[in-house]
């Protein structure tokens, strides 16, 4: 579950999946569609949901 | 639901009913008109999961969902039942979480849509104004547009191509069917629903074949020369069903133009395809309300903005999932759910007065090509002049060398993906 993770550990994943270093199935082929600017918006989001 | 419809016409029509009725329903429409109406039609992946998203954003806004149905058959999976590896019940929804959480599902037609007037009329006469109307009918069988195939056709040659009756007509077929028989399905030419699907379908038919009737045959009959994750089945297909399943191209003469219904054959230019079973993927266009409405171009599909799907031919008019012109987008439930979310956010928006802003939205798509081996395709979306296009370096498919651990790890994540879109949707 996503929802009320911490942010910074969502956006240093997704930066793992983006550069390839994390190993993945989809989520490198998705985090390549957002920015690292992007990341930090999604995963305030997501860090403030119950 | 009597009561329910009751309710219905005394909220949203009954603004000047008196007496008891009206003494029910006066605060409740006041209230309701200061913040604004939105109607969704089509209470599939796309509908149902706008209708929650708009009442979650703003629960003052009156959200009604019209849906025909008071049970959803979801088509995500259905190509499992046919291949006897899945129950249709694991298929089946309903809207009492949907109502529950406070939007008011209305089980009737939509029947005429008004733009001018803001108005949807229902199959019982009742006339539904709104705000904003989202529209998302999802697919009609675009009927005679393949020469011989009609409703009457689809009894004896299903398409199963909208779960339900369908899907259960098609695996019983397969069930009768004689050993060394011919299994013959046709796939149409872009754009259509579920652009894998009948790979998928063909993939999982032949593994039922395989173990039950060994000297079978599959041919895959094609209007394209080039598919979804079409490596990735094709590595597939030549590991798990060499000499059972076969795909015939465009090119290689593969167009269907004509199906025969009585005689369960399938014509192309080149000769014709007699089938023991025959499933016809035929071509498709907008549900019904789409044309009604006059958000339906003359592609039989609907144009909308990228950034808030509006209809580009109807203002007030949203239209997402498979009946919308998405761009790079495929016609997918992921995609549709994602479009709601979007679609949502962007009417709650324009109803407070406030400017949309620029979404992404993503797609993901898993196939199974036999039990316990899945594949995906994935794609991340931006509007661009007016368009919604993949941004470049990101999505594509699995890899097509991949380890069989991780075609079992898709496999799995597919499953899961379903549990989370129908408990997002209807849970």
């Amino acid at each position: 579950v996503l929802a009320g993770r911490d942010a910074a550990t969502i956006v240093a994943d997704m930066d793992e999946f983006r550069a390839g270093t994390r190993p993945a199935t989809v989520m490198d082929r998705i985090a390549k569609g957002f920015s690292h600017d992007e990341s930090v918006a999604i995963a305030s989001w997501l860090a403030a949901q119950k | 639901m009597i009561a329910r419809r009751d309710v219905v016409r005394r909220g949203l029509i009954g603004g000047v009913a008196l007496g008891a009725v009206g003494l029910l329903a006066m605060p409740f429409v006041a209230s309701a008109q200061e913040a604004g109406r939105v109607v969704v039609v089509g209470g599939g992946f796309g509908g149902a999961t706008a209708a929650r998203f708009v009442h979650r954003a703003n629960p003052q806004l009156d959200v009604v969902l019209i849906e025909a149905n008071a049970d959803f058959i979801a088509c995500p999976f259905s190509n499992e039942v046919i291949a006897g590896l899945r129950d249709i019940s694991a298929q089946r929804f309903d809207y009492r979480a949907v109502a529950a959480g406070g939007v008011r599902v209305v089980h009737a037609e939509a029947t005429a849509v008004d733009p001018a007037a803001r108005r949807v009329t229902l199959g019982d006469g009742v006339v539904v104004p709104y705000d904003r109307l989202i529209l998302s009918p999802g697919i009609d069988i675009s009927w005679g547009a393949l020469p011989g195939y009609d409703e009457a056709a689809a009894e004896r040659m299903p398409h199963a191509w909208k779960a339900g009756a369908q899907t259960l007509l098609l695996r019983r077929q397969l069930e009768a069917m004689e050993h060394g028989g011919v299994v013959v399905i046709s796939a149409p030419a872009n754009p259509y629903r579920c652009p894998p699907g009948p790979y998928e379908r063909a993939s999982l038919i032949a593994n039922w074949l395989k173990a039950n009737r060994p000297r079978a045959k599959l041919l895959l009959l094609d209007a394209k020369d080039v598919f979804s994750k079409q490596k990735l089945f094709q590595a597939g297909w030549a590991q798990l069903y060499p000499g059972l399943l076969e795909w015939v191209s465009l090119s290689d003469g593969g167009k269907v133009t004509r199906v025969d219904p009585a005689s369960n054959t399938f014509e192309t230019d080149f000769g014709s395809h007699k089938a023991s079973v025959g499933n016809v993927i035929p071509p498709q266009r907008a549900g019904r309300i789409a044309a009604l409405a006059g958000v339906a171009d003359r592609t039989g599909w609907c144009p909308i903005d990228p950034v808030t799907f509006e209809s580009k031919l109807q203002p007030g008019i949203h239209v997402i999932g498979d009946a919308a012109i998405a761009g790079a987008m495929p016609k997918s439930a992921f995609a549709a759910n994602a479009q709601a979310k979007v679609c949502a956010a962007a009417v709650v928006e324009l109803l407070a007065g406030r400017t949309p802003s620029e979404p992404r939205l993503i797609n993901t798509c898993y196939s199974l090509v036999a039990p316990g081996y899945g594949i995906s395709v994935a794609g991340v979306y931006r509007p661009a002049n007016g368009l919604l296009t993949d941004i470049p370096g990101a999505g594509g498919a699995s890899p097509v060398d991949a380890p069989t651990s991780q075609r079992a790890q898709e496999a799995g994540y597919a499953d899961a993906w379903f549990k989370t879109i129908t408990g997002e949707t209807f849970g």
